[in-house]
């Protein structure tokens, strides 16, 4: 409980954080500076999303279809 | 157009980190990290999740406060709406408009997209289309200088 309750959602956050730093997304500038495609613009939000999906998304994708696989199992056991 | 203060590096590399926290919190509990829905839990005293979610805000405090002890050069803060009473307008409609639309830049644009969530990639395009729009109006009457 300790495990799943403290220390996974606090080294998660701290590993979101300090994320968000090294990105530079805590400086409003570089975030409005995304959105800024009409003057001066600042693309990094682009690569901070993309490199953290090319991450996260086989994570969610493999996950997830394995979880309905074992739906499927499970139904099929009925 | 014209690219300024452009980062590609360090901010791939930040991007590859956030989605280590985002994967590591799903496969070792199963959550979306969706920050303004894990705030808003915390705020609102929402008994179930409760600890878990003001450890992960913890965390995501005391991140950056251990990196502000190192010398880095981009921890930097760079404010370009100097009005304050506009900063308060924004951040409330930030907080209503994430409730509003079921998630922010975290469950939408890394989560949802990562999961090819329809409705992510959709609020995505809407939020993105919308601030530029915001910006370049905000620009127009000169509040903002970008």
């Amino acid at each position: 409980m300790i495990m799943k309750n403290i220390i996974v959602p606090l080294a998660c956050g701290l590993i979101f954080g300090v994320g968000l730093v090294i990105a530079g997304m805590t400086n409003p500038l570089k975030v409005m500076g995304f959105l800024n495609i009409f003057g001066n613009w600042d693309p990094s939000l682009m690569f901070v999303m993309g490199g953290a999906i090319i991450v996260s998304m086989p994570v969610f994708l493999l996950i997830e279809k394995k979880n309905e696989i074992s739906c499927l199992q499970s139904r099929r056991g009925f | 157009m014209n690219i300024v203060n452009f980062t590609p590096i360090e901010s791939l590399i930040g991007g590859l980190i956030i989605g280590l926290a985002v994967a590591m919190l799903y496969l070792l509990r199963g959550n979306y990290t969706g920050i303004s829905g894990i705030y808003f839990n915390v705020i609102s005293a929402n008994k179930s999740g409760f600890i878990w979610r003001s450890f992960f805000i913890l965390g995501l405090i005391i991140g950056p406060v251990i990196l502000s002890f190192f010398p880095y050069k981009n921890l930097g803060f760079e404010m370009p709406v100097t009005n304050p009473i506009l900063i308060i307008i924004g951040g409330l409609l930030v907080g209503y408009g994430t409730q509003l639309g079921s998630g922010c830049t975290s469950g939408h644009g890394v989560c949802g997209i990562g999961r090819l969530s329809i409705r992510s990639i959709v609020g995505t395009c809407v939020f993105v289309g919308a601030g530029i729009i915001t910006v370049l109006m905000l620009r127009v009457v000169g509040w903002v200088s970008l």
